[in-house]
């Protein structure tokens, strides 16, 4: 049943139990999902009204003055990809946000499941992400849902890149214990600092360079083994997330 | 209705709920003391049905379980069928059946099934791991107590 489910499942897809089960118990769990964070956003109100309001406020006045730089990042970006064409090198991934609720959390397992799927053009391997950084990357992908591996995972690999160094030093990014990640450099005499910042380092089809992933907290040098491994605090706290973006 | 026909009922759309909350508690739940209501149905469920009963209905959580999860589901239904059978062994050690012993022997069950899931599938580091283990088996045992106090009512009000 394992490898049946794990043929499944690196194909991008999931298996007819777990499409059954999911498809059964979805009504009712989302119903009780939505219990909850009614629940949560009433109590939220009361508590906190006044605090609310006034970030509600700010964030208004926030958006309106980014209106003006959202408007020129994407015609910058519609530049960047017509001079790619020309010089045929394709568009660059991630271009395109969509918008999505997180329907499930499994923090044991290191997995969020999301409301959307293969109807809004989801594919296996694109990344996920919050509007502060990288939450993980689409594992299986069903008609209207879809599951995600969350960068805390053992199982996920990434490459990586530390920010604001020259030459960029590049490696991969894995999941260590269910809640910090691991940036593997190949140089042992990589220049990395704690409080350095990580991001995706794009060098593949589905995900951009740029998505933050988080702060570098230690540095572990391994000279005999020729690597500096360096310990990453995600950014993103996946526990509190509701709603997410899959970058297409 | 006879007993038999509302045991299954009753194990049917309990375990249904519990999946359905398995399913949706997650955002709720930011800590090592997260519940596994599957569990919990597992092993509450185990107290009043047959030795095969009790396995069969913790296999069936387990693969519900880890469909939704997206885990492996041979492991989940596996230590779920262990965990139905370690019921029925402490079940038939003749202890008094009240809510107190369903949430220690619930408690116990959760924390060998959750360990040895540890060791044949896991999916974080040991030490993250085991604390969570450990976590989530208080809770298990919390939760297993109103909810064995309920099913009693239900199934077995005559030596309640």
């Amino acid at each position: 049943m394992g490898q049946w489910q794990n043929s499944q499942r690196n194909a991008g897809r999931v298996d007819p139990v777990t499409n059954v089960t999911r498809s059964l118990v979805s009504p009712l769990a989302n119903g009780f999902s939505a219990l909850n964070f009614r629940a949560a956003d009433l109590y939220s109100g009361f508590v906190r009204a006044p605090a609310l309001t006034e970030e509600n406020r700010r964030l208004k006045d926030l958006a309106q003055s980014a209106e003006f730089y959202t408007e020129q990042v994407d015609r910058l970006n519609r530049q960047i990809n017509e001079l790619r064409l020309l010089t045929q090198l394709g568009p660059l991934p991630g271009r395109e946000r969509l918008a999505t609720d997180i329907i499930g959390y499994f923090p044991r397992e290191n997995r969020i499941t999301l409301s959307i799927g293969e109807r809004s053009g989801v594919k296996k391997g694109m990344p996920v992400e919050s509007g502060r950084g990288l939450v993980g990357i689409i594992e299986t992908v069903e008609a209207n849902r879809c599951q995600a591996l969350l960068i805390t995972s053992r199982g996920l690999t990434v490459g990586g890149m530390v920010l604001n160094r020259n030459p960029a030093q590049v490696g991969f990014i894995r999941g260590q214990d269910g809640m910090s990640v691991v940036l593997s450099l190949q140089d042992p005499k990589s220049p990395v600092e704690v409080g350095d910042t990580v991001i995706t380092s794009g060098f593949g089809d589905l995900i951009p360079r740029g998505v933050i992933v988080g702060k570098v907290v230690q540095v572990i040098p391994s000279e005999e083994f020729g690597t500096v491994r360096a310990i990453v605090d995600p950014v993103v706290n996946l526990g509190a997330l509701k709603e997410v973006f899959i970058l297409k | 209705m006879n007993a038999s026909s509302s045991k299954f009922l009753a194990a049917t759309i309990l375990i249904y709920v519990c999946a359905a909350i398995t399913q949706s508690i997650g955002t709720a739940v930011q800590s090592l003391f997260v519940p596994d209501f599957m569990l919990i149905a597992t092993c509450c469920l185990g107290m009043f049905l047959s030795r095969t009963g009790s396995m069969a209905a913790g296999a069936t959580c387990g693969i519900l379980e880890g469909a939704m999860i997206g885990a492996n589901l041979t492991w989940y239904g596996l230590t779920r069928l262990l965990a139905g059978w370690l019921v029925t062994i402490f079940k038939s050690m003749e202890m008094e059946s009240n809510a107190l012993i369903a949430g220690v022997i619930t408690a116990i069950v959760s924390f060998i099934s959750q360990l040895l899931l540890l060791f044949v599938a896991p999916s974080a580091a040991i030490g993250v791991s085991f604390l969570a283990t450990i976590g989530t088996a208080l809770v298990n045992g919390v939760l297993a107590a109103p909810l064995f106090a309920l099913l009693k009512r239900l199934l077995d009000p005559v030596n309640r």
